[in-house]
């Protein structure tokens, strides 16, 4: 077993560095998704002057899911063609798809929680159940993650791939934001009334709902990815 | 003609259902009364209004009984008939509302020997006053309801004669449930085998499911004009059925804008297969996480249990085989169009060159 595994967590690292050494050379990439959320966590500001938690929550999420596309678009897109070849006759598809899922779920993690930090730096809601709030936005994260890099794979096949990317994927989505816009409306601070976190069980089954959507979700990528790269 | 008896059949199982949906009568049942309210130990005169029903032909007068549970009720003190869904029925009311409640609601219930019973829930309001008189509630008094059997649907005040919608609306979503599914199975097919065949069945499935969902979004909007007061209330079922017709137009467009006609096929299999597994989260998961008017949820009537009586399984069970069998048909009819016209294309290529 390790003498497969082995080599395929070389390969895995070896995809990953490549991955963060691309996006250290070009930085205008990764630098302008950071960009793109200030100018829109400002124009949301700028036009809301007060916003409750309610609305916080879920601009934040919305802001995110645009993010999100932008970043992971970018890491298919950006080595088009050829370069895939040679991928291929190198590893194998599973491990870059691997490789590509940990590095875009990484990539989103930084991003949410980024997002969240300028939205608290300038006005955001009290957050009362941290752990709640975090869980939400990992298995966002993955949900997100996995159904973006899986779909950017198949729309960049085709022309107009930006369109068609989101096309595919909002509508496959929205489940996923669905709950995790419903978790962190949760987590946060809605009234002064409100000092303590809700009980466990008030969310259990939506946070069970929501890790057996990325399940699904992330399952099926790896089962079906091998197929698209075939080319 | 042997090979073809599916889709005769199809076609007279989908003829009957159409026409017994709409002309099997529905039962007699109570469209309304007024006033809607009253006092403890007032006498009121209820003027009640029948659908469908036979007040003047009954050869028995109809017995008209106040009914608060299964214990208490009262009937009517004097019960006079206008016509065949008109008759005032009078009710000294009792001088208290059972339990101590403030305000309590009573159900109306009229037996004839043409109509059978028919009931109207929370026919009147009851408010508790300080009126006194010696009226009080009977118990067990209401009694000898034979049901009467026949080719009839059920009457539910809160539908009426949109309880027919059942009948083309819900077999629709089922046939397009299922339609959809075995273009899922043809698109792993294609995967598998390569073949061309397949991934013609499976757009042509896709594209019937598709008008099917179309035609169940349709009937479902006109049955929310009626029953709803708007054809779109941004309900939750309405979303996630508009959002799931998206994602099948997302595999046409997906379809159109790849050039290349082998990859083209492999990725909008692989497209549909994911789409079609994410369909069961959109469709089964998010109606639950908010309320809906939409039947089955929130106490509102659904199919199962004594909302569907026998009558209505004879036409809907049907119904539900009926257009399944006849999309699988039409959708075949496309994929062997698209056969056909891949070969003369080849033909054509082969030709020229």
């Amino acid at each position: 077993m390790s003498g497969i595994l082995f080599p395929m967590n070389n390969q895995l690292v070896a995809l990953l560095k490549k991955d963060l050494k691309i996006d250290f050379r070009q930085q205008f990439a990764i630098l302008g998704i950071f960009l793109f959320v200030a100018t829109t966590v400002f124009i949301v500001f700028f036009s809301f002057k007060q916003i409750n938690p309610r609305e916080f929550v879920i601009l934040y999420w919305i802001i995110f899911l645009f993010a999100a596309q932008n970043a992971i678009l970018k890491s298919f897109v950006q080595e088009s063609g050829k370069r895939h070849l040679y991928y291929y006759t190198l590893t194998d598809p599973i491990t870059v798809l691997i490789s590509k899922l940990i590095y875009n779920i990484i990539l989103l993690l930084l991003i949410a929680f980024g997002t969240y930090a300028l939205f608290q730096l300038l006005a955001g809601p009290e957050i009362i159940d941290p752990k709640l709030f975090i869980t939400a936005i990992v298995l966002g994260s993955l949900g997100i993650g996995s159904v973006f890099s899986f779909l950017s794979a198949i729309a960049i096949k085709a022309h107009n791939s930006s369109v068609l990317l989101t096309l595919l994927s909002f509508p496959i989505i929205i489940p996923v934001l669905m709950l995790c816009i419903k978790l962190s409306i949760m987590s946060v601070k809605l009234n002064e009334a409100m000092i303590t976190p809700l009980p466990f069980e008030e969310y259990q089954s939506d946070l069970a709902m929501l890790g057996g959507i990325d399940v699904i979700l992330l399952a099926m990528s790896l089962v079906l990815f091998s197929t698209i790269w075939k080319n | 003609m042997v090979k073809h008896w599916w889709k005769i059949l199809a076609v007279l199982i989908l003829l009957y259902t159409i026409f017994a949906g709409i002309l099997v009568p529905l039962k007699p049942g109570i469209l309304e009364v007024y006033p809607i309210t009253g006092e403890t130990g007032q006498s009121i005169n209820l003027k009640v209004t029948g659908y469908n029903s036979h007040y003047l032909d009954a050869q028995q007068k109809p017995r008209v009984w106040l009914k608060y549970d299964s214990v208490f009720a009262i009937s009517a003190s004097e019960v006079n008939l206008i016509n065949n869904t008109r008759l005032d029925a009078r009710f000294n009311l009792p001088n208290n509302v059972p339990g101590g409640k403030e305000v309590t609601e009573l159900s109306l219930i009229i037996h004839n020997d043409i109509d059978g019973p028919s009931l109207l829930p929370s026919a009147i309001f009851l408010k508790q006053t300080e009126n006194a008189s010696a009226n009080s509630w009977q118990s067990d008094i209401i009694s000898n309801l034979p049901l009467k059997e026949g080719i009839q649907f059920p009457y539910r005040s809160n539908l009426q004669e949109s309880i027919r919608n059942l009948y083309y609306h819900v077999p629709m979503w089922f046939a397009m449930m299922i339609i959809l599914l075995i273009a899922a199975i043809y698109s792993f097919l294609y995967l598998r085998k390569k073949e061309d065949k397949y991934d013609h069945l499976a757009s042509s499935y896709s594209a019937v499911g598709l008008v099917l969902g179309i035609l169940g979004l349709v009937t479902g909007m006109i049955w929310a004009k009626y029953t709803w007061g708007r054809a779109w209330s941004w309900d939750v079922k309405q979303n996630v059925s508009a959002i799931s017709l998206l994602i099948y137009f997302a595999y046409f467009i997906l379809r159109s804008s790849i050039d290349d006609d082998a990859s083209k096929k492999r990725l909008a299999s692989v497209y549909n297969i994911y789409a079609f597994i994410a369909l069961v989260p959109l469709l089964f998961v998010i109606p639950r996480l908010s309320d809906s008017l939409h039947p089955g949820n929130g106490g509102n009537p659904a199919m199962g249990g004594e909302d569907l009586d026998n009558t209505m399984r004879l036409v809907f069970y049907p119904a539900v085989i009926g257009w399944i069998l006849f999309s699988a048909w039409i959708a075949n009819l496309f994929s062997r169009i698209k056969s056909i016209r891949e070969k003369l294309d080849i033909k054509k290529y082969e030709i020229s060159s």
